[in-house]
């Protein structure tokens, strides 16, 4: 985690990193999750090299059987030391606060979870699996605690002089700029005719890249040697990896329409152009840039990259979450300074990022433009 | 420099860009009037630009167009025309 300053995402579905961190007491990953095997699991993962104490954040969800089984009780140790206790009785996000003086002495970071609830669901529900099960795990995030930031609020309002009512939704979608995790909020302002441009708007942009790509001012993104051309998993069309930072991007050019060759010289041109007004574009307070998570994110991570944008000006990080209880779809609120939270119905599916929720995104975006006006006092 | 001057070089790099002689560049000519013109032509319309004219256009600048028009206002304030 050397170059990622202490941020690390697993993601436990199918088609995520877990493998590299698993150790003992984990079933085969399905596509969102994996489940736990049995009433101990453990993972590895290498100690950061910035000193400070941490946070590992837990998205899981437990399995229960009505009465039969009402909650999952859950202990977390860290290299041998108990740090943490929780009953689990719904889908949750749990935050561990591991201090530095656990981590320091060793190279790797063992988490062990204790489940001793974990049941065979054939001997509880009747359902045929014989699996013994406790906890399904999508994702653990694991980052060093936010340091708070402090500048004039005033700084923060964005420069702008229109209505976001009356606002044409062209005009509306081109006050936003999107830093990922995937294109579908770029997928959004084309589909309102806004095509800003943008050096991640189409890009796959996970946090812990995000991040290192900003506190590096993307520094080396779109030097020729730094461009793979590589063909997707369907064969279809390519796709570019920048080796620096680790972005995917499409260039939306199908095989068969131009050789890997011409798309690198092209990016090479294309992506210091871009990296060059992202960099103004940070540094002015005419934007509110849009981040959402693959996984539902810890607020301390989200804090993060807002720091990592104050670096460059007072910017306003619009963050977009699932509708809950408390926030119904179209819901913007300040929940930090130069930090907005938004709460959508449903975000496009993973595989297709065109089926997206456009009216949500639209109510999102004018609440988020107004509230930007003025920071909360 | 002449407006004229410009419009005739750009008709070029739209050319080069789109691959095609059919268009007809007038100030209130837009994205939405050519076919296939989103984010990724207009960066290279723009690269061509920052190319021939040996100038860099800022992000407000960027922004800021509209249309060809606005455009060729945008050159003619960098190059002093």
């Amino acid at each position: 985690m050397d170059d990622r300053d202490g941020e690390l995402v697993i993601d436990f579905g199918r088609s995520g990193n877990s493998d590299a961190y698993r150790r003992s007491g984990w079933y085969e990953s399905e596509p969102r999750h994996s489940w736990t095997e049995g009433q101990e699991s453990t993972i590895e993962i290498p100690r950061p090299s910035v000193a400070g104490d941490y946070v590992m954040m837990l998205e899981v969800g437990p399995f229960l059987w009505k009465d039969k089984l009402a909650a999952q009780r859950l202990t977390v140790l860290v290299n041998g030391s108990e740090i943490a206790e929780f009953v689990v009785r719904e889908i949750s996000s749990l935050e561990v606060e591991v201090p530095w003086e656990l981590i320091e002495a060793r190279e790797w970071v063992q988490a062990i979870f204790r489940h001793p609830d974990a049941a065979k669901p054939v001997e509880i529900s009747g359902v045929p699996d014989h699996r013994e099960i406790a906890l399904a795990f999508e994702a653990v995030t694991f980052f060093r605690k936010s340091e708070p930031r402090s500048a004039p609020l005033e700084a923060y309002a964005v420069a702008d002089s229109d209505n976001p009512d009356m606002l044409p939704v062209e005009q509306l979608m081109m006050r936003f700029e999107s830093l990922g995790e995937n294109c579908e909020f770029g997928l959004a302002q084309r589909r309102c005719g806004a095509e800003p441009l943008g050096l991640l708007r189409f890009a796959s942009a996970p946090l812990p890249v995000l991040l290192a790509g900003l506190r590096a001012r993307f520094e080396g993104m779109g030097e020729p040697e730094q461009i793979d051309i590589q063909v997707s998993d369907n064969r279809q069309e390519y796709l570019v990896v920048d080796k620096c930072f680790g972005f995917l991007y499409h260039p939306w050019v199908l095989v068969g329409e131009a050789e890997p060759e011409d798309i690198r010289r092209r990016e090479a041109k294309r992506l210091p152009f871009l990296r060059r007004k992202l960099l103004e574009d940070l540094e002015e307070r005419r934007k509110i840039f849009v981040y959402r998570g693959m996984h539902r994110l810890p607020q301390p991570l989200v804090l993060r990259l807002v720091a990592a944008m104050h670096a460059y000006g007072p910017t306003t990080l619009l963050w977009v979450e699932q509708q809950d209880r408390d926030h119904p779809a179209g819901t913007v609120e300040w929940v930090a300074t130069g930090l907005l939270k938004g709460y959508i119905d449903r975000f496009a599916p993973a595989e297709n990022a065109h089926a997206l929720s456009l009216d949500c995104w639209l109510a999102i975006c004018r609440n988020a433009l107004k509230l930007a006006k003025t920071p909360p006092a | 420099m002449s407006e004229a001057e410009i419009y005739a070089e750009l008709g070029e790099i739209f050319r080069d860009v789109f691959l095609t002689d059919d268009i007809e560049l007038r100030p209130e000519l837009s994205a939405k009037d050519v076919p296939g013109w989103d984010s990724f032509k207009q960066i290279d319309i723009i690269l061509a630009v920052e190319e021939k004219y040996r100038i860099k256009l800022n992000t407000r600048e960027l922004d800021s167009l509209q249309n060809v028009g606005d455009l060729v206002r945008v050159i003619t304030a960098k190059t002093g025309g």
